[in-house]
């Protein structure tokens, strides 16, 4: 018996978690290997990885074939953008579970994927914000999103702040957005496909180029709020608690809150609403891995990029050549999912 | 002085809260505040922590303003309990407690972090439930918990609200037990808001009694828990046992016909 029992213990655990890490990450790269296999072209694992390692050495013997082009041109960049959003969206509800203290919010719950897809649209419609470049859909996205979140944030505190006025703010925000992007699509004579994009969300826009925009903001956004985690953390127990424990909370609570909208913003503008990844995500890493953000963001991002790349897969594989909107399988593990934490959201999950 | 309260005043509203109120805490001492509902006992903590600022007046912390200090240095110095700490998410007692190690740490949990979560654990008894989860304590334990992780900061000030509300009579006692033997111990200042006067009686070296954000009374527990001080700030009418324990014992037995103002 040591007599510090409190040190055995956190040494127990927390190698106990960063194996969990770890099979997660090697499961993760199974599954990203496979999904650049699995297509409506299977192509053996042998030769995408053959692909893969012609591109980065220079001094491959490698000839190029059919399978390149659909390795390098639509997978990978489709599976880049799947591990982008999932980790964005997991990251985000992550955050924003903590720093809001309800386990119901998310990007989609909170009307900011809605928001975000708003002003995506706006902008490629209309051609608001066009004088931006390439960055004007970006801008427009995040603008909504922030709108959106902002005004959730304000109609819930308008009344007090329970999680039932924050959701059901989240509700009519979100409405009043998918409201107004189907609105713009039928009065701009859109066809109903970009509809569904928008209100579903689907990968099958993803290219090098929206991979080489949205891949520096997702990871510097990620880096950024993964430094905040003890604050994170803290926050969680209420704001004069984190207060009388150092933090500053209000202050932490709006940049928090800006870099996760940022982060959502930014993959739903090239995605549509790909509903409940970041809802879902955050809780099973906390089921798996506990309350501490130093491990929970990792694990969330972790959980997110693997359930969004096989929810991708399956919805180009199952009815191909066309899909399945992706945002329509995440829906739809999500609800029941969501349904669950309402009923129990306080019961301990791990043991 | 660990802990000196200088003419705080404190406005809500237009309304005045508090009104020009000075206390001092020495090392080793606990001071309990009473008053009715509403005579602004939480809301001088909440001064005292920085939660809120004052109108007028100063907060000396070991003799430093604690207006010009950052909050992660009155963290280090002063921790406040309160009631029913609730957290959005099922978490363990261990890293509920180590939590209270926050001004300390930069990024990693030293050895030495968890040495300390390991005394304060045992301090107040709860060792055997490190690594249970909150949601499965009795509201006894999970006070203890907050106290701990209150007591991982290390504080030289500790303030407690209410710590003893909603609890049972021997949890009641446990917790102001533990509190009294750390505060000889560990030559902190505690200050501590409380309803009840015969615990408050019982525990504190000093007592102070606010009414409408005044103090009407202030000194020892027999000095300030007088028939006609409880009369005065209570409206009601008690008899007062001398000779049950060192302290005195109250009985409340009729609300004041006439209405005090």
């Amino acid at each position: 018996m040591s007599d510090n029992s409190a040190h055995r213990l956190y040494v127990k655990v927390t190698a106990k978690k960063l194996a969990v890490v770890f099979v997660l990450l090697l499961a993760l790269i199974g599954s990203i290997v496979a999904a650049i296999c699995i297509g409506p072209v299977n192509i053996p694992p042998q030769t995408t990885i053959e692909i893969i390692f012609s591109k980065i050495s220079p001094f491959s013997s490698h000839t190029n074939t059919i399978f390149d082009t659909i390795v390098i041109d639509v997978r990978i960049p489709r599976v880049l953008m799947a591990l982008l959003a999932g980790m964005c969206l997991s990251t985000s509800g992550a955050v924003m579970q903590g720093v809001l203290r309800n386990p119901l919010a998310s990007p989609y719950i909170l009307g900011v994927a809605a928001g975000a897809a708003f002003g995506a649209a706006l902008s490629m419609i209309l051609g608001i914000g066009e004088w931006l470049g390439v960055y004007s859909v970006y801008l427009m996205a995040f603008i909504f999103a922030f709108v959106a979140i902002f005004l959730v944030y304000g109609l819930s505190k308008a009344r007090a702040t329970t999680t039932e006025t924050l959701i059901l703010a989240g509700i009519a925000v979100g409405a009043m957005f998918n409201a107004f992007v189907s609105l713009l699509m039928y009065v701009s004579g859109e066809s109903l496909r970009s509809l569904v994009f928008w209100i579903m969300g689907g990968l099958w826009t993803s290219s090098w180029g929206t991979v080489i925009i949205i891949l520096p903001v997702a990871v510097v956004g990620s880096v950024l709020l993964f430094g905040f985690s003890w604050d994170l953390n803290v926050m969680t127990l209420g704001d004069e608690a984190a207060l009388s424990l150092g933090v500053n909370v209000k202050r932490r609570k709006v940049i928090l809150l800006i870099l996760s909208t940022l982060l959502a913003a930014i993959v739903i503008s090239a995605t549509g609403i790909i509903g409940f990844i970041g809802l879902v995500a955050p809780h099973i890493a906390r089921m798996v891995i506990g309350t501490d953000y130093r491990l929970l963001l990792p694990t969330a991002s972790l959980m997110g990029m693997l359930l969004l790349l096989l929810a991708d897969t399956f919805t180009r594989t199952i009815v191909a050549p066309t899909e399945i909107p992706v945002g329509i399988i995440t829906t739809m593990i999500g609800v029941p999912f969501f349904a669950y934490l309402l009923i129990k959201s306080k019961r301990s999950f791990w043991t | 002085m660990k802990l000196a309260v200088k003419n705080i005043s404190f406005n809500y509203n237009s309304v005045r809260v508090l009104k020009n109120l000075t206390l001092n805490v020495e090392g080793g001492e606990i001071l309990s505040i009473v008053g009715p509902n509403g005579s602004g006992k939480t809301t001088l903590l909440r001064c005292i922590n920085r939660a809120i600022k004052p109108r007028e007046g100063t907060v000396l912390l070991e003799g430093k303003n604690v207006a010009k200090m950052n909050s992660m240095e009155i963290a280090k110095k002063m921790s406040t309990v309160r009631q029913s700490a609730d957290t959005a998410f099922p978490s363990t007692v261990l890293d509920m407690v180590l939590l209270g190690r926050r001004p300390y740490i930069k990024w990693s949990v030293t050895p030495k972090d968890l040495e300390i979560v390991d005394r304060v654990m045992k301090l107040v008894d709860i060792n055997h439930l490190t690594d249970r989860y909150l949601d499965e304590l009795s509201g006894g334990e999970r006070q203890k918990v907050t106290m701990a992780r209150a007591l991982a900061q290390e504080p030289k000030v500790l303030l407690l609200d209410e710590p003893t509300a909603n609890l049972d009579v021997k949890n009641q006692l446990e917790i102001l037990n533990i509190i009294k033997d750390l505060v000889k111990r560990e030559n902190m200042a505690v200050v501590i808001a409380i309803h009840d006067l015969n615990l408050a009686a019982r525990f504190s070296d000093k007592m102070v009694m606010l009414k409408d954000g005044a103090i009407v009374a202030a000194g020892s527990p027999n000095s300030v828990l007088t028939q006609s001080n409880i009369m005065k700030v209570y409206g009601v009418e008690v008899k007062i046992l001398e000779n049950i324990s060192d302290a005195p014992y109250i009985i409340p037995l009729t609300l004041s016909p006439q209405r005090v103002n």
